[in-house]
């Protein structure tokens, strides 16, 4: 039987995924919503990240069910996020949301933007 | 070698030819010398259509670029047009280019090397955006009216809407029954305006100009022009080994617009003055063999090369580019071209910041 490989998958954890369910409940986007995470060109070092609580997938998204939330993950952007960790800093010093990437080469200062 | 659409009617005009990009472009129909003085005293019409042309379309077309360049194109309205310098992550130049929002489009001219380069750099960076680029660079022609008397032939031709124009600022018109786009620029550093027009229509309006008594300018002209303006080209100032910051393009940079790609570097080369070299103008004796990428020598050092050469006097001198290491920029200071005993040139301009 040849060995099933599976594909880097992108992870949330907990304390992120709280913090996503905190924001789904101010919003009201209904039961199907999940945390739409993925890239857009631009931003210092070339490609930034986006999150936004949406009520359900588009097409061509990628589902990955992690901590109870479901992400949906545009296809183009699949291949920079792979096997990122999307975090949450708070407090004092908190940064918000933190992505763990292992394909960014470099970030900018504010950590926002990176490229691979 | 692609001839442009006005490969014919500059044949008609005794032109000879050059290549640029693979277009086949007028270099001069004669006297180089006249048309350089034509289009800064009366008027002139130059072949521009080896430039790239790319039509873009979607809501987030301005959004994505904005990301994606150093000056503010979001908001452009509807009739205004701006320069901006695409960069790389590491802020070099990835090419200077002129945009004009026309309709639902927007219109960007590229350099003529760097159109290929500029729509898959936009299509890498494009993910979820409502944005499509269509390349229409050997469908449509451009062309250059400069000159003094240039608003005067144009208003002739197409009316009085075109004087209420000013600078960057641009419109759709209809001509002959094609519809074409004016904008009001100074490309080479004379008062003028670039008009694109379906490339099948491109010889009549020439030809409806040259009946106005405009004169043919061909890119030895421009060259001198632009040499004289001190405005940077891809190729010889313009290259992705340097930023805008080195090659005379700090007026092209939006200080307080927010991120876009090389925005740190860019900004941080700036604050903490690391700008390693600065683009300067050079006065030169005229009649002399010069050559591109010549060191500039002081005390023995090298303080930079030349990047531009005019061939086309001012009085006794020619007017040259230069990239020259920062702490050699001065006003006024004299270095030596070439080997000691060389010809002596001066730094006749120097970047304002």
């Amino acid at each position: 039987m040849p060995e099933v490989i599976t594909p880097l998958s992108i992870h949330i954890t907990e304390k992120a995924a709280k913090k996503v369910m905190q924001f789904a409940a101010k919003e009201v986007k209904g039961d199907g919503f999940g945390l739409r995470v993925g890239v857009k060109g631009g931003g210092c070092s070339g490609l930034t990240y986006t999150l936004s609580v949406e009520p359900g997938p588009q097409e061509d998204d990628k589902i990955i069910e992690d901590q109870g939330i479901r992400l949906f993950v545009p296809k183009k952007s699949f291949v920079f996020l792979a096997g990122t960790e999307l975090d949450f800093s708070d407090g004092l010093n908190g940064k918000g949301f933190t992505f763990n990437n292992p394909n960014a080469k470099s970030t900018c200062g504010c950590g926002t933007s990176f490229s691979v | 070698m692609q001839p442009t659409p006005l490969y014919d009617a500059s044949k008609r005009l005794g032109a000879a030819y050059k290549d640029i990009a693979g277009w086949s472009v007028a270099e001069s129909y004669g006297n180089a010398e006249q048309e350089y003085w034509v289009s800064q005293k009366h008027v002139g019409i130059a072949d521009r259509s080896h430039l790239g042309r790319i039509l873009a379309h979607g809501s987030d077309t301005l959004d994505l670029l904005n990301r994606l360049s150093t000056n503010v194109v979001d908001p452009l309205p509807v009739g205004r047009g701006a320069s901006t310098v695409i960069t790389t992550g590491k802020g070099r130049v990835l090419d200077w280019i002129t945009m004009f929002h026309h309709n639902d489009d927007v219109l960007l001219i590229t350099s003529p090397e760097r159109t290929n380069v500029v729509i898959e750099w936009i299509d890498t960076y494009t993910f979820d955006e409502n944005t499509t680029l269509k390349d229409v660079s050997r469908t449509t022609a451009m062309l250059c009216l400069l000159g003094p008397s240039s608003e005067a032939i144009l208003v002739s031709l197409i009316g009085e809407s075109i004087s209420t124009l000013s600078t960057f600022e641009c419109a759709t018109v209809t001509w002959n029954g094609h519809e074409i786009i004016v904008a009001r620029t100074n490309p080479v550093g004379q008062c003028g305006f670039d008009i694109v027009i379906p490339g099948d229509a491109a010889e009549d309006f020439w030809d409806s100009a040259m009946k106005l008594g405009v004169s043919p300018v061909g890119q030895d002209a421009m060259e001198g022009l632009r040499i004289k303006a001190k405005i940077p080209k891809w190729g010889y100032e313009l290259t992705e080994e340097h930023n805008p910051l080195e090659v005379g393009l700090e007026g092209e940079i939006s200080w307080t617009k927010g991120c876009y790609t090389g925005q740190e570097v860019v900004a941080r080369l700036f604050n903490y003055q690391r700008i390693q070299r600065r683009l300067v103008a050079l006065e030169l004796p005229f009649n002399k063999p010069y050559q591109l990428g010549t060191p500039l020598i002081i005390d023995g050092q090298t303080a930079g090369y030349l990047t531009s050469i005019s061939t086309l006097p001012d009085g006794e001198t020619v007017t040259a580019l230069a990239l020259l290491r920062t702490g050699y920029v001065e006003l006024g200071r004299t270095l030596t071209v070439g080997e000691a005993g060389g010809t002596i040139a001066r730094v006749t301009s120097v970047p304002l910041i």
